[in-house]
């Protein structure tokens, strides 16, 4: 049985090394047996697994030897000996020590958890294969008056190029095929927005497992789909999914195989993943209309650049004979008008934090606040330093008396030193571990709030153990230096006889330090509530319609009956009218389309929708000339700009009756059409305030051109909105009794667009609140230090007649100084911070008008400082002077 | 009573320990209550369990012989004293008594649908 078998021998060694030696026969003896027993039953690897997890589960108390000193050298005695008066002195100033320990133990939570989320956030999109060859082609579409950026691209374009270009090894394209489409299994139905079209090499070029079924061919039907991990467990439960069939608005769908749910740190996500190649519009090429994410893999050492160069040669090859062909203009002239296609890759890597371009698949996170975050995680831990110093200084007119002694004795400084400095050590040392625990626990709720699966566990590698060992260590070092040597270098005589010396250097350090804590907490006071103010501006801000009170019922074209519909909606009490539209503002999609004055070449590309001739009511945009679309009218051919439209068409000045003609393209293919303008509507924001208003033209619900009608707006009166909301699903449920109903609120669909800043602005409060709690701290500490001092002075000068009033704001002066030196060092600082962060908006709040915030901020400091320093100012000024000048 | 009452791995361990009779040493009992309780213990919880047992007197060891199986170390033997029956005992008179008051009505099992 023995023989070549036996346990894993490091995990022997270690037993032996640790287990009582009067238990270690038994229980090695049982452990052994039970090894062989394990690997006769299971197999050695098994066996020698169960017997590592038996090892690892004895380190028990009853287990476990007591450990024995093994050095007993002079180094070693000096330690143990500097440790235990460390441990006493710590827990003789129990205040002191529950602060130092308690403000670096938060700080060093506060930076840990910030770490790992800028971690998370930076590693994004880096587990594909070859990622960092990998790029999406995005596309800045120049047009006469503007310049968008897009995400999506026409979808021939990548394949063309990789035909074209050797430079390009492989490409790959996602369709996003489905937003609230229902899906319906054994007669129950959800509403899925997860859904995508790939090709077959979509899983091999992104890296994604498939759990189930057959990778070399995931499509094996012409309605094969892949579902997640997730998807499964919601459809089939136990059950295989493998060749089951999904009824879905898309058409029935085979289950082909499964694979894993998208991982978090992907710029997409998906539920469902069908064959791109099988949808009806993609059997024609297309250079022009961006319908897809294009995705390219490049050689080994073609630079990105080479590559945006050579996708001009397909746009001039391929994209200008479709362009002439749709808008009957040379494509000379339309680039001499203006236009243009200037296509660019992204590295995969880069999206999530540095791509904002239209068309994403979900709002990206930003690298101004990664820089921020990793700036506030560092300027936590240095302020949580200087407390240290800071306290450590302000202990010295406790401790002067230990050193004199200790020194009369026959300490050397050495020895004084280092015993200063394992001091500061264990406390950091102890800090980091009540740091981690405050991490694990404050880790799942950070998980949920910001959707995120961040693990402590993940990390737990010797490195990072060590990297925080050593991180522990040197905090403990660094901080405790500088005390050290003040506190050693006091001359004995002169501690015993009850001065202190002050010095100068030391004067200037102590301030510098507390000038440099509240600089940074200024900052952060002041940052926080600019984004405030810029939040609130959002809020506030007139859109140009009205926010309140509007109710949006969204896949209105699962209604068969609109026109029905809609009366039956506007006779429900509270409801005064209901308006029909293709796209809400905020969160619609507006397609474009190509116009130009009737007479004219040059055509320009206008954001596209469909009222009608209720919505401009029900939404309280303003008519700014003309009229709306009525049922008076026969108004197929009509057609309703924004004042931006009328600009961009050189029509401002006579906009109605004038004739524009909508270029034939992809939202209407048969040709021309010539409509007339019949209104103005005022400019509204009807995209998010990160982007300005761009030309829109508006098609009434007759015209076939428009598009479908996607939402339907219900202004209600005030206070109504949950019975209103109650009635209106009721009358869904009797007309479209198979259609999910999906409802919300005009004004909380518009918050949620700044939710990303909405998010940090509380990240940034708590960070905030944590950073001023640190500073005081250190000035709590510094004051002791300061006011100790001058405690004869104070004596003095109220024997001499002076008031407690008058005392106390002599003791304030100096520190009101110092806050006046950081406010001044933090508001440039703050202005510069601010304005990068504020530049992310098209709508923003001036510089100017943040004064408020730096008033706020920079009293808030003062009233803060003040209330940390008078605790010390009041008790040394109401102290019986006597007491105070006895000493000597 | 102080000092007495069982905790319920206690129970189980005396109890394991009775039903192996001669044969109870720490690679037995850790099978035996693995394979009776439906559950998976390691052998150093087992071994906290056996030596606060055997400090309250409930049980006695002894070592035994060994085997080649074992790397020529010997075994040792678990046996449950009169204080640990007398203990054991106890228990099962306290839930006895406590089952005997409880009315069959509300032992049928209730499901919320």
């Amino acid at each position: 049985m023995p023989g070549k078998i036996s346990p894993p021998s490091f995990y022997v060694r270690l037993f032996r090394w640790l287990c009582k030696e009067q238990l270690f026969d038994e229980l090695q003896g049982d452990l052994e047996e039970e090894f062989y027993y394990n690997v006769e039953q299971l197999g050695k690897r098994k066996a020698s697994v169960i017997y590592k997890q038996e090892v690892l589960k004895m380190i028990r108390p009853s287990v476990l030897k007591r450990l024995k000193l093994i050095d007993n050298s002079i180094f070693y005695d000096m330690f143990k000996i500097n440790t235990k008066l460390a441990l006493r002195n710590l827990l003789k100033n129990k205040l002191y020590t529950a602060i130092n320990i308690g403000g670096l133990a938060v700080s060093i939570a506060v930076c840990g958890i910030l770490l790992l989320y800028v971690n998370s956030e930076t590693n994004f999109d880096n587990y594909h294969p070859d990622y960092e060859r990998t790029y999406r082609l995005a596309l800045d579409r120049i047009y006469p008056d503007h310049t968008s950026h897009y995400a999506i691209t026409p979808y021939s374009m990548a394949e063309q190029a990789t035909r074209d270009f050797p430079e390009i090894e492989e490409f790959t394209r996602i369709f996003p095929a489905g937003f609230g489409t229902n899906v319906t299994y054994n007669n129950e139905t959800f509403l899925e927005n997860d859904i995508i079209a790939g090709e077959a090499n979509f899983l091999d070029f992104f890296g994604i497992k498939l759990l189930q079924g057959n990778r070399q061919n995931i499509f094996n039907t012409a309605n094969s789909v892949l579902i997640s991990e997730r998807m499964a467990l919601k459809y089939f439960g136990t059950e295989s999914p493998i060749g089951k069939i999904l009824q879905t608005d898309i058409g029935d769908l085979e289950v082909s195989g499964v694979v894993e749910n998208t991982p978090k740190n992907t710029h997409f996500k998906f539920d469902f993943l069908v064959n791109l190649e099988g949808l009806p519009f993609f059997q024609q090429p297309n250079y022009v209309n961006f319908s897809v994410y294009n995705y390219l893999k490049l050689s080994e050492g073609v630079a990105p650049a080479t590559v945006n160069q050579k996708m001009k040669e397909v746009v001039e090859k391929y994209a200008a004979g479709q362009i002439e062909r749709e808008q009957r203009i040379s494509f000379e002239d339309y680039t001499a008008s203006g236009n243009g296609y200037r296509y660019f890759l992204q590295p995969i890597e880069d999206i999530h934090l540095k791509s904002h371009l239209e068309g994403e698949f979900e709002p990206n996170g930003n690298i101004t606040y990664i820089y921020i975050f990793f700036s506030i995680a560092v300027f936590i831990v240095i302020l949580a330093a200087i407390n240290f110093i800071n306290l450590a200084t302000a202990r010295s007119t406790e401790r002067a008396k230990e050193v004199g002694i200790r020194k009369v004795l026959g300490s050397e400084k050495k020895q004084l030193v280092s015993q200063f400095i394992i001091e500061s050590v264990v406390v950091s040392i102890v800090s980091m571990l009540i740091g981690i625990l405050l991490i694990y626990l404050a880790l799942p709720p950070f998980n949920t709030y910001l959707d995120k699966e961040i693990s402590l566990l993940t990390f737990a590698s010797p490195l990072n153990i060590g990297l925080a060992l050593v991180a522990s260590f040197g905090l403990g070092i660094l901080a405790g230096t500088y005390p050290a040597f003040v506190l050693s270098s006091f001359k004995p005589v002169v501690v015993l006889k009850g001065k202190l010396i002050k010095s100068q250097q030391g004067y200037w350090i102590r301030n510098g330090l507390v000038v440099f804590q509240f600089f940074v907490s200024i900052v952060l006071i002041c940052s926080t509530l600019i984004v405030g103010q810029q939040m609130q501006y959002l809020q506030k801000r007139n859109l140009g319609f009205d926010r309140e009170n509007v109710l949006v019922l969204s896949r209105a074209f699962g209604i068969p009956d609109l026109t029905t519909f809609k009366n039956e909606l506007e006779a429900i009490p509270g409801v005064s009218k209901v308006g029909l539209t293709s796209a809400m503002p905020g969160t619609g999609f507006y397609y474009g389309a190509s116009f130009r004055p009737a007479g004219t070449n040059e055509s320009i590309a206008l954001n596209c929708a469909v009222f009608d001739e209720d919505y401009i009511e029900t939404m309280g945009i303003k008519l700014a000339k003309g009229r709306g679309f009525s049922k008076d009218f026969q108004d197929t051919l009509a057609l309703i700009l924004n004042e931006s439209a009328t600009r961009a068409l050189g029509i401002e000045h006579s906009p109605i009756g004038q004739r524009i003609v909508n270029v034939q393209g992809a939202n209407n293919p048969q040709g021309d059409i010539t409509y007339e303008v019949v209104g103005v509507i005022s400019d509204y924001n009807y995209k998010s305030l990160h982007t300005e208003i761009t030309p829109m033209a508006i098609f009434s619900r007759e015209s076939s051109q428009g598009g479908n009608i996607g939402a339907i707006a219900l202004k209600t009166s005030t206070n109504q909105g949950a019975t209103i909301v109650a009635q209106v699903e009721k009358l869904w449920q009797e007309i479209a009794p198979n259609q999910t109903f999906v409802y919300s609120f005009l004004d909380s669909d518009l918050s949620a667009l700044y939710e990303a800043e909405q998010r940090s602005g509380d990240m940034f409060m708590v960070f905030t609140g944590i950073a001023i709690w640190i500073a005081c701290i250190g000035l709590f500490g510094l004051a002791t230090f300061m006011i100790g001092n001058r405690i004869k002075e104070i004596g003095v000068r109220k024997v001499l007649g002076a008031s407690s009033q008058v005392v106390v704001w002599l003791l304030l002066k100096d520190f009101n100084k110092l806050i006046a030196i950081s406010l001044l060092l933090a508001i440039p600082a703050s202005v510069w911070v601010m304005g990068q962060w504020l530049g992310s908006f098209a709508y923003r709040i001036e510089m100017l008008d943040t004064w408020v915030s730096f008033v706020i901020g920079g009293t808030l400091a003062l009233v803060v400082a003040w209330l940390t320093v008078s605790y010390h100012s009041i008790r040394a000024v109401v102290a019986n002077p006597v007491k105070n000048l006895r000493t000597e | 009573m102080k000092g007495t009452n069982l905790g319920e791995f206690e129970e189980l361990a005396l109890l394991t320990i009775l039903v192996l009779g001669d044969n109870a040493y720490g690679v037995t009992i850790k099978q035996e209550i693995n394979k009776q309780g439906g559950r998976q213990i390691s052998r150093g919880a087992l071994h906290t369990a056996l030596s606060r047992l055997e400090d309250k007197g409930l049980l006695s060891s002894k070592q035994g012989e060994t085997n080649e199986a074992r790397g020529g170390r010997p075994k040792r033997y678990y046996e449950v004293t009169n204080k640990g029956k007398e203990a054991l005992i106890e228990a099962k008179a306290t839930r006895d008594r406590l089952w005997n008051q409880i009315p069959d009505v509300r032992l049928e099992l209730q499901y919320a649908w």
